[in-house]
């Protein structure tokens, strides 16, 4: 099932600097929790189609416009951030 | 807006007298003075130029740009707001522990956990700290806490309150409700805050979705009574009460009927993939850019990795991290999407019921409000509290939670009602038979 490697790995997708010490418990409480999840394998789901908004949804359209009140950056419009080298 | 039957200033005096101890407030705003009905907020629903924080320590200096649509909503009809409640940190967890800030103690023995992730609301109402509160449920966070606390509580149905201006945990799932401390003022209050919204897009016109009960049929209700709600795993007390509630009812008015809601015993599982996946998504955006805690690094990736790490707590974090996990290139498929799928067989246990009953009965917790600490050690424990809450935000619909009764030691118990989408009014008036049944 899960690796520590995977969980070094998903420290960097999700972009938190986990220590040793966090790595090692999530570690087993993702154990933990999968080993529940896993009884979803039982249910017969081959003709089912994902179901992602329970009352169904559709398109709803604004104009191309910031919002009300919208006060803007210190910049501006832009967003001045550290170096993305590196 | 003739809700409850407390001043502000009477409110105000029972915060002095007692929120040191119970810690049910993160601010407090009013001093005694002005007119309007006290409202408490929970502190991921945004009040224009206040501190939103989300119980973390990622926005603990976050003002509020904006107002959410509800809260301009209560303000257009009269409320004036109380202060904001402390909850479990964007809204994950069943205790309100996981508050970066401490945690609510629940008022009738501050021994133990109000409930979460509203708990904080929860509290205020039962303490009457406030005429009614505010909350969010995602997988339970407005009903576990109000029936801890013995208040009432409603989880809208999806769509039906505008989650604009809610801190979003799982976007789904979320919604924003009442908890009061009767049926009829959280009426009064959904009728407030209802309703489409242009920013919220996933709002739903209730008029454009007749799925109207053919329910009231010879003027009976029935009330359908799922087998795997009632099984193993509940502390006796709360079953005793529930099954002595359900018996009580005017059987002139309420027919019981046994039904099976097959999938019921997937509907955790689901909901464990389900909501950390949209967790993960939605809290990418505290990066320490745009708002809130900002690490002071050299390189970017720094700035993110350490402002998440300093910022978030750990449910927190685990949460992302299982939610990154199922999203996952080669998981994907294996956990998220065959979640969904499962996700549809759940609602469609619903449509199925709902042909034969009007409206669905459970205990909304298995145990009453266990003591703080109890179940801090072991996540899953802890997510095993929600059992009977997830089901009705995968289907989507309604549920209210109403006081039931007692346990010997004094704990409140909460009696759970389940609606057909859009049928909060079916709620309401089961809800308010319950509340007619019990001692004033």
């Amino acid at each position: 099932m899960i690796s520590k490697e995977d969980i070094d790995h998903l420290a960097v997708l999700a972009r938190i600097d986990l220590s040793e010490t966090e790595k090692k418990r999530f570690f087993k409480d993702l154990e933990e929790v999968l080993g529940y999840v896993e009884k979803l394998r039982e249910v017969e789901t081959e003709h089912v189609e994902p179901l992602a908004n329970a009352v169904g949804s559709y398109n709803v359209m604004r104009e191309d416009e910031p919002p009300q009140g919208y006060k803007g950056t210190p910049e501006g419009v832009h967003v001045k951030v550290r170096s993305v080298w590196g | 807006m003739g809700v409850g039957n407390l001043t502000a200033k009477e409110c105000f005096e029972n915060i002095k007298k007692s929120d040191d101890a119970l810690h049910a407030f993160l601010d407090v705003y009013y001093d005694g003075e002005g007119k309007g009905t006290p409202i408490a907020v929970k502190d991921n629903i945004l009040i224009e130029g206040k501190r939103a924080t989300a119980a973390s320590k990622m926005l603990a200096e976050y003002v509020a740009p904006y107002d959410a649509t509800v809260i301009k909503k209560l303000r257009g009809a009269g409320a004036i707001f109380v202060g904001k409640t402390n909850m479990d940190e964007f809204a994950m967890g069943s205790s309100t522990e996981n508050s970066a800030f401490g945690p609510t103690r629940n008022p009738h023995d501050r021994g133990r956990v109000p409930g979460g992730s509203s708990g904080g609301s929860a509290a205020a109402v039962a303490a009457g700290m406030c005429a009614a509160a505010l909350g969010s449920d995602t997988g339970g966070s407005i009903r576990q806490p109000a029936a801890f606390c013995g208040v009432v509580g409603l989880k809208p149905t999806y769509g039906a309150v505008s989650r604009n201006g809610l801190i979003a945990m799982a976007s789904s799932l979320d919604q924003i409700g009442p908890i009061t401390k009767t049926v009829e003022d959280a009426k009064i209050i959904f009728d407030i805050i209802k309703g489409t919204d242009p920013l919220d897009s996933t709002t739903v016109d209730a008029k454009a979705f007749s799925i109207r009960s053919s329910g009231v049929r010879n003027n009976t209700l029935r009330v359908g009574v799922p087998e795997e709600y009632f099984g193993d795993g509940i502390d006796p007390e709360v079953k005793q009460a529930v099954e002595r509630t359900l018996h009580c009812l005017d059987p002139k008015r309420y027919t019981l009927k046994p039904i099976t809601l097959p999938h019921t015993k997937y509907a955790l599982a689901c909901y464990y993939i389900i909501m950390p996946a949209e967790v993960s998504a939605n809290l990418a955006r505290y990066d320490g850019i745009r708002y809130g805690y900002s690490a002071k690094e050299d390189t970017l990736f720094d700035v993110y990795t350490k402002s998440r790490d300093r910022g978030f707590g750990n449910e927190v974090k685990r949460r992302i991290i299982l939610g990154a996990y199922v999203l996952s290139a080669g998981y994907y498929d294996a956990y998220y999407i065959k979640a969904q799928r499962v996700r549809a067989l759940i609602k469609q246990d619903f449509e199925d019921a709902f042909k034969e009953v009007d409206v669905i009965v459970s205990p909304t917790t298995p145990t009453p409000a266990f003591k703080i600490g109890e179940k801090t050690g072991d996540p899953l424990q802890m997510y095993l509290s929600d059992v009977f809450t997830v089901p009705a935000n995968l289907a989507g619909i309604p549920a209210i939670s109403v006081p039931c009764g007692k346990t010997k030691s004094g704990l409140p118990i909460g009696i759970q009602f389940m609606g057909k989408w859009f049928e909060e009014e079916t709620l309401f008036e089961v809800g308010e038979a319950i509340a007619q049944l019990l001692p004033a």
